[in-house]
């Protein structure tokens, strides 16, 4: 689209306008294939109010450190297995009494992206080391290991929630590992 | 062959077509019970579907379905366009991807669907779905949302003459399915890229970053995994890993004008790295469907749904079928289907020949569109087309007689240094076209006369980064288009996200030589918002 067509669209200077440009809806959605958008959105660029983010958190994405926020509107529920992944995020404070331990707060990352922490964290290895070196290598960082998920990559043990995080951004400034980063569930979209 | 698996194939064939007693039993599932004929197979307790297995033999004779499958042979029965079809029939002459092992990694796969189950390896696939885990029946548990993986498979390798269905695009390629998407979780996917990458050739992938217009990175873990398959898998030779373009050619309307919001391939981390193959859709006309996103990135193309209501057939779940399936999660298991063609030809390929195979036996499709750009050797490339639409018979004949380039052992890298121009990003003037902002860097000494893949890692800082034009010319004067400016929606403080270290990958200068001058330019498109070309660097793969 041109420079002149941008302009042409219609600039919303409103919080309502803001919420249009919110709840405009993605023309696909997870594992439907393509849909038509048939309704005519409300693609405008929205008013921004920059600085005033509420980032609460960080984490490293590889070696770029990213904020993220807090959504206080849901959790993910990991202590039920059945169902699309989607089906984890509940609102906030439904969970039982029982499953709390396998609860995560939501969090956004920079780009609005849902991701929660189901416990653990994934290391990625400077080199290929040997079985024996890498739990060396992990122990003398203070964590435990899981399993070795291929070559350089392996799991560690990290608790659900915003425990897994703090582990990760730890492990990640031990600069004994390429990356260290939560096991991350995120949203993905089936094409 | 194991003993046990031919008697699991032949009980589905049978309880399905000689005796009819199907095999979906509602909400009496729990788990596997292969302790006697017929057993019964689950994705867990609570699962909606519960498969019986029982005792039959295998049939063979003709594919009842293979004539509306317009993908394989398009004669122009659906309304379409004879001859805009992946050429594969011709290429069964040669070989119909035996020996060929593909994983495809989903929600979940109905291996015991008559049209998979015979090309299902035993007890080589995994589930990862909670309450599943570490079964071998990545099953699908609900049958309103477990049924994506099962199309994809059909359409990659559904069985040949069985006298079921229709056919894969290479029927007897063996199958193994890993439903790591029914978690979501990172290490699940990264387990899943690496597993028996000894025995798996291809690791198919019909998913990726929500198709929002959204700069989506793909996590540090799953480029691991990419790196760890491509240089270890397969004896060194390398795993194939296909990846979809992505859905995203209309992901909102503009209220003014109805124009598309477009996405782009090359905004989603998971397909900007050079180990993975981006397949792009064509309807059956040939031409570029509306929901196609372009982009740098992308190599090839496949058939799959367009304007019209035209899908494709293929598997659906409860050992049914559809005609419905669509999107690029159609068509590219089109094209991991002619990798496992390619390699059962010959099994020596890399990793790397078969992407440069599949690039100079492509077919060019929709000649007339203005966007075909010249490149050497007479390779054209398109960014909505790559290099055009995959063809199987071409690539299976020259893989026969390929001389390989070698993995990622031989593969030369050029790291360009980083560049800091920190130049300003001005808003459009009020009148006239916007000016682009420009920094160069002379490549010398490279050693790299043939170009495979590039990547450029930019960081601008900018308060709207969907604002953004960004191009990159190479020595020889060809462009790779790799942004152009849209709206997010969203309300964060930058809801396209940030160019921070965000690498974008480009196979537009296949064959190009590395040496000479290479331009930045970004483009400011729209008001309000200003920025600054903080630094970029270069990294150009080839031999």
């Amino acid at each position: 689209m041109g420079a002149d067509a941008m302009r042409r669209l219609p600039v919303c200077l409103t919080l309502a306008a803001m919420l249009c440009a919110a709840g405009a809806a993605a023309a696909s959605s997870p594992g439907a294939g393509p849909q038509q958008s048939g309704a005519v959105g409300t693609a405008s660029k929205p008013v921004r109010f920059v600085g005033k983010s509420a980032s609460s958190h960080w984490w490293y994405d590889g070696a770029v450190r990213r904020p993220l926020s807090v959504d206080r509107s849901l959790e993910a529920d990991f202590s039920t297995g059945i169902g699309k992944s989607a089906s984890v995020l509940r609102p906030a404070g439904s969970a039982t009494k029982a499953a709390a331990p396998l609860v995560s707060p939501v969090l956004r990352d920079d780009t609005g992206r849902a991701r929660a922490l189901p416990g653990g964290v994934l290391v990625v290895m400077k080199h290929p080391v040997d079985d024996v070196a890498a739990r060396a290598l992990i122990a003398r960082a203070g964590a435990v290991p899981v399993r070795r998920v291929a070559e350089t990559i392996w799991l560690l043990e990290g608790p659900t929630g915003l425990g897994s995080l703090e582990l990760a951004e730890r492990l990640h400034e031990t600069g004994v590992f390429a990356s260290a980063q939560p096991n991350w569930w995120i949203e993905r979209s089936l094409k | 062959m194991p003993r046990a698996l031919v008697a699991a194939r032949s009980r589905i064939t049978r309880s399905l077509f000689l005796t009819g007693i199907l095999v979906f039993l509602a909400g009496c599932s729990d788990g596997v019970d292969e302790g006697s004929v017929p057993f019964r197979v689950s994705a867990g307790a609570g699962c909606e579907l519960s498969y019986l297995l029982t005792d039959s033999s295998l049939l063979v004779g003709a594919d009842p379905l293979l004539a509306d499958q317009w993908h394989l042979k398009n004669t122009g029965q659906n309304g379409g366009t004879a001859g805009e079809d992946i050429r594969a029939t011709e290429a069964w002459a040669v070989t119909r991807g035996a020996g060929v092992r593909v994983a495809v990694i989903d929600d979940a796969v109905e291996i015991v669907h008559p049209d998979l189950m015979a090309n299902a390896v035993e007890g080589a696939s995994r589930s990862y779905r909670s309450g599943n885990r570490g079964s071998v029946w990545p099953l699908p548990c609900t049958a309103s949302l477990d049924d994506h993986g099962t199309a994809v498979a059909g359409l990659l390798l559904a069985r040949d003459g069985n006298t079921v269905g229709g056919a894969g695009v290479a029927p007897r390629a063996s199958l193994v399915a890993f439903d790591a998407l029914s978690g979501s979780l990172d290490g699940d996917i990264a387990d899943a890229l690496t597993r028996d990458t000894h025995a798996n050739s291809i690791f198919h992938n019909s998913w990726g970053s929500p198709d929002d217009g959204r700069l989506h990175r793909a996590e540090a873990s799953f480029a691991a995994a990419i790196e760890v398959g491509t240089r270890s898998g397969r004896a060194g030779r390398g795993s194939i890993y296909v990846f979809p373009a992505g859905n995203g050619g209309c992901y909102v309307r503009n209220a003014a004008d109805n124009a598309c919001q477009v996405d782009n391939a090359n905004f989603d981390g998971y397909v900007n790295g050079r180990g993975v193959i981006t397949v792009c859709a064509v309807d059956d006309t040939g031409r570029h469907p509306w929901y196609g996103e372009p982009g740098a990135n992308v190599l090839v193309c496949a058939p799959s749904s367009g304007d019209r209501p035209v899908g494709v057939t293929t598997a659906a779940l409860q050992s049914g079928y559809r005609s419905d399936f669509s999107g690029t999660s159609a068509s590219a298991p089109m094209v991991s289907g002619v990798v496992a063609l390619m390699l059962s030809a010959n099994p020596s390929l890399s990793w790397r020949d078969v992407r440069l195979i599949l690039a100079q036996t492509a077919r060019r499709n929709d000649p007339g569109d203005p966007g075909w750009l010249p490149g050497p050797d007479g390779l054209a490339f398109n960014h909505r087309y790559g290099f055009g639409v995959v063809d199987a018979s071409a690539a299976v004949a020259r893989a026969l007689a390929w001389s390989s380039v070698g993995g990622t052992a031989s593969l030369r890298t050029c790291d360009v240094p980083v560049r800091a121009p920190g130049l300003p990003l001005p808003d459009p003037p009020a009148s006239g076209d916007p000016v682009p902002v420009s920094d160069a860097v002379d490549v010398s000494g490279c050693g790299i006369s043939r170009i495979e893949f590039v990547e450029l890692t930019l960081s601008a800082s900018h308060t709207y980064s969907g604002d953004l034009r960004i191009r990159l010319t190479s020595p020889a004067g060809h462009v790779s288009e790799l942004a152009d400016a849209r709206i997010c929606a969203g309300s964060g403080s930058n809801p396209c996200g940030p160019y921070l270290d965000w690498t974008f990958g480009s196979v537009r200068h296949l064959g190009e030589s590395a040496d000479g001058t290479w331009t930045l330019s970004l483009t400011d498109m729209a008001p309000l918002d200003e920025g600054r070309l903080d630094r970029w660097s270069l990294r150009i793969h080839g031999r």
